[in-house]
């Protein structure tokens, strides 16, 4: 009898707690932006097209499997269909490789939107780098067509096939979100 | 060798527990018929080859190697025991015609179960949850504490010999141990009929059971109801032993059974209640009414125990008004409840039609049982009127789950009251029962069910026998099996590839956790799932997504306690996402050291007080006048307003301030001003943000599912990137 008494009790008081919790951290909304990124991910064997409304057009090797990076050439370009001219910032993440950075030392990046050049920047550091360069709405006369080329100098020759430049993960555009877009 | 692993695998927990029970027995200087010793033996053993497993995954040991020796060291002892022991009395001698009359029907129905069940799991509950958290137990080496899948709180009674079979065999290994039980059941009916002296009734009900196509269907899957049946019949035979012999020794394994129902399958619950009932009844005896509960709380104990630690709720995930705690909410619960009493909205009129032939209810039983009102003619001798009162114990939690597989405990006894009332018919009755067997034996057969039945049922497909042939000795892969049968196989596989471990995935509608690792969110298996599904439509729905602002006002007051309390009640929950306070155009500013705390739901309370307008309270029960919310501000502060902000669909629970003043809670005169905010732009992006912040990075969903087209078409809107996808499921990651 002691024993079911003792067995009631514990499973009772599994019901019986008074809880109360101190004000949490204060938390802060982040800035939201729209992503029209381009992952650099391969989409054969089960992997889906990375991103809509963009496309390689070229200049990016072919993406091994399980990575989330390629190698460029001296000059990929990239297809981007965008819903508006204004706003947009031209974000890039990549990494300077030391096996190429060893060989030839700082690298120059050329950021071309429409074959304008938007910026540019020095790689003279063996790292991952998240850059962003801001677009002027006038350099996308036709935001459903806009071109983007990058232009890294200089590069690894290699004896067979293109140069080795950057390991591209991602390249694309981003903008704050404004009272025109559907928030539902 | 594919399949000799399998079929080793589930011999093997055969022997083990047959094993555990014989030496059970030898120790309680217990002997029975041949028949029902096998049975009972194997059942017992189960009762305790389970729970030893049970103990094996609380104290982390399961590897192979351990479980290979737990169960090999029972069989070695008992070989070595058997020796010596005299042989048991044989069974009543039957008619070569009767004999035929079980053994043709029993055999091919054996032979075609068997192929069935060795074919690769693809049932949804047994590739769902109950192999995939054996899978998840086998990784893990025991139990762990898996806080989003409400299906872990379940006692595993039968899903703990499952694991030893799945550490041998795998998955299809587990499915013959659920059938091990289904081959079995037909000699403990028999056996507790010829006990009975109705030897050819026993056949007919053995057979009305182990023939029925629902009995067919969930008996050749991992699944465990008809292993409940089992064990729920044995206890009886047991009690029924020990009533007609008055052994007392024999209540320890009926204790032991009557409890082990509980741990197989939670709805058991009434089986112990009912046999310690039963046996202070007939005995007057207290002492061995208590000896008998003892005995099943011995058996049923540890999963309570398990979950009172796990979930703070010893019967989770069911009465969690009772024991409430983080991990479901009790309107969640609810929810289901009121889904499962009313399965396919069959009426109650219509439910023994549909439970037969209609098949509604998600599996037949066969057109014979519409002559189940024969049973009534048991009622004339004294087993049938046992027969009829366990029928009516066991099939009482029918009524908490309208899904004909919840008929399955029960079933033995009603199929054996059938039998004894035809069979017991004078003159014709023997010959009426024979001609009854032999009708269901051809209309159970997979041929013929469409014949009868009408439209798709929950029974066994028997596919042309070479490719059945071919499929259970894996002739054909399991995998290439899995990938062209089962739509959910492929999509599973992509959140090993892709989702690293220890990731959780919100998976609205995915029933693939066997043949993967990762942990899937559904919508309602889990408070946080809950959560993840109401975010997950608040990006699209404007009920949810807009805000509800309410500034309640009432003339200065000091205190150092304050609640919003709800005054009406309302058939949904009560949910803020975020509480202020004020006085004047002053905004009281939050304190470090305020406490704060509900009447419901408490560990959720501070997602009001985090500054997000996308997380929030909620009550996790259905509004009730009284429902509060509480801040104790640990000293008095002046205020004359709460602001709140909710969801839209909030906008009809009405509240009202209450503060504590002089010690005594009391409602302030208030008003309020209310006035709604539209959606905000980035929603989607604020919901996905918050799906980070609860852990969850991973979204796969089927395309037509809800939800899956706009995350198709507003991917970036959302801020997710798709990752892959498989058979019409995409994979999204949050970026």
């Amino acid at each position: 009898m002691r024993i079911f008494l003792i067995a009631a009790l514990f499973f009772t008081a599994a019901g019986c707690r008074e809880v109360s919790f101190p004000v949490p951290q204060q938390r802060s909304m982040p800035e939201f932006r729209l992503r029209q990124i381009l992952e650099i991910r391969p989409e054969s064997d089960g992997f889906a097209a990375t991103a809509q409304n963009s496309s390689i057009i070229g200049g990016v090797l072919p993406v091994a499997p399980g990575l989330d990076w390629s190698w460029t050439t001296a000059h990929p370009a990239f297809r981007f269909k965008l819903d508006q001219p204004s706003g947009w910032d031209l974000d890039i993440k990549l990494t300077t490789a030391d096996v190429v950075f060893d060989k030839i030392g700082p690298q120059q990046l050329t950021v071309l939107v429409n074959g304008t050049k938007t910026g540019s920047a020095t790689l003279d550091q063996c790292r991952t780098w998240l850059l962003r360069f801001p677009v002027a709405p006038a350099l996308l006369p036709d935001p459903a067509e806009t071109r983007v080329t990058l232009a890294i100098a200089p590069c690894l020759p290699q004896p067979e096939g293109p140069p080795l430049c950057i390991l591209l993960h991602n390249v694309g555009f981003t903008r704050p979100l404004t009272a025109q877009d559907p928030g539902r | 060798m594919t399949a000799l692993r399998i079929l080793f695998a589930a011999l093997f927990v055969y022997a083990a527990c047959r094993a555990c029970g014989q030496l059970l027995f030898s120790a309680l200087g217990l002997s029975f018929r041949r028949g029902e010793l096998a049975f009972l033996e194997f059942l017992t053993g189960a009762a305790l080859f389970s729970t030893l497993v049970f103990c094996l995954a609380a104290t982390h040991l399961v590897y192979t190697s351990v479980l290979v020796t737990a169960g090999a060291l029972p069989i070695l002892a008992a070989y070595r025991f058997r020796r010596t022991q005299p042989a048991p009395p044989s069974d009543a001698p039957l008619t070569l015609a009767w004999k035929l009359l079980f053994g043709i029907p029993y055999l091919v129905f054996g032979l075609l179960y068997l192929i069935i069940a060795m074919a690769p799991e693809t049932s949804p509950d047994g590739a769902g949850y109950h192999l995939g958290l054996i899978s998840r137990y086998y990784d893990h080496r025991g139990f762990y504490h898996i806080s989003t899948n409400m299906y872990a709180g379940l006692a595993e009674g039968i899903e703990m010999l499952f694991l030893v079979a799945f550490a041998l065999g795998r998955h299809s290994a587990a499915a013959l141990v659920h059938l091990l039980f289904l081959l079995t059941l037909p000699f403990g009916m028999r056996a507790w009929a010829e006990r009975n002296a109705a030897p050819r009734a026993g056949i007919l009900g053995a057979l009305l059971f182990f023939l029925a196509p629902l009995a067919g269907k969930d008996g050749t899957i991992a699944y465990i109801d008809v292993a409940t049946a089992a064990v729920v019949f044995g206890a009886f035979s047991l009690l029924e032993i020990w009533r007609t012999e008055r052994a007392d020794s024999v209540l320890l394994p009926a204790g032991l059974l009557a409890g082990f129902a509980l741990a197989c399958k939670i709805t058991a619950g009434p089986v112990p209640v009912a046999a310690v009932l039963y046996v202070l009844v007939v005995s007057r005896s207290v002492r061995l009414a208590g000896r008998t509960a003892f005995f099943a709380f011995l058996a049923a104990a540890p999963w309570l125990i398990k979950d009172a630690i796990q979930f703070q709720n010893p019967f989770f995930p069911l009465f969690n008004h009772w024991f409430p705690n983080p991990y479901q909410y009790p309107m969640v619960e609810s929810e289901l409840r009121r889904l499962m009493q009313h399965v396919s909205d069959v009426p109650g009129w219509q439910i023994p039609w549909q439970a037969v032939v209609g098949g509604k209810l998600f599996g037949v039983l066969g057109p014979v049982f519409l002559l189940a009102p024969l049973a009534l003619l048991a009622l004339r001798t004294a087993p049938g009127r046992m027969l009829l009162l366990a029928f009516f114990v066991a099939v009482l939690p029918f009524a908490t789950n309208t899904n004909a597989r919840f008929l399955l405990p029960a079933l033995p006894f009603l199929a054996l009251a059938l039998a004894f009332g035809i069979v017991g018919i004078p003159r014709v009755g023997p010959a009426l029962g024979g001609a009854v067997l032999l009708l269901h034996a051809g209309l159970s057969w997979p041929d013929f069910i469409d014949r009868w039945s009408p439209g798709y049922q929950w029974r066994i497909d028997r596919p042309p026998v070479a490719t059945a042939l071919r499929v259970a000795f894996r002739v054909v892969p399991e995998k290439t099996f899995l990938n062209d049968q089962w739509r959910e196989y492929a999509p599973g596989l992509l959140l090993d590839r892709f989702v690293p471990p220890g990731e959780k995935v919100f998976s609205p509608d995915m029933g693939q956790m066997a043949y993967q690792h990762r942990d899937l969110l559904g919508t309602f298996d889990s408070a946080l799932g809950r959560r993840a599904f109401l975010l997950f439509i608040m990006g699209q729905a404007k009920e949810l997504a807009g805000t509800w602002h309410r500034e309640i006002h009432f003339p200065p007051v000091t205190a150092s306690r304050l609640r919003v309390a709800t005054r009406n009640a309302v058939d949904n929950d009560l949910r803020i996402s975020e509480m202020r306070f004020a006085l004047g155009q002053t905004e009281v500013v939050r304190e470090p050291s305020w406490r704060l705390s509900a009447s419901a739901n408490p560990w959720e309370v501070p997602y009001a007080f985090d500054n997000n307008p996308v997380s929030w309270w909620t009550s996790g029960q259905t509004v009730s006048p009284g429902l509060f919310l509480q801040v104790d501000f640990g000293h008095p502060v002046t205020l004359d307003r709460v602001l709140l902000s909710q969801s839209v669909d909030q906008r009809w629970t009405s509240l009202r301030p209450v503060a504590l003043l002089n010690g005594v809670w009391t409602p302030l005169r208030s008003r309020e001003n209310d006035y709604e905010e539209p959606p905000r732009p980035s929603i989607r992006m604020e919901v996905a943000d918050e799906f980070k912040h609860l852990g969850i990075r991973w979204i796969l969903i089927p395309d037509g599912s809800y939800g899956a087209n706009d995350l198709l078409e507003k991917a970036p809107y959302w801020g997710i990137t798709r990752i892959a996808e498989a058979n019409g499921y995409r994979l999204w990651r949050i970026n």
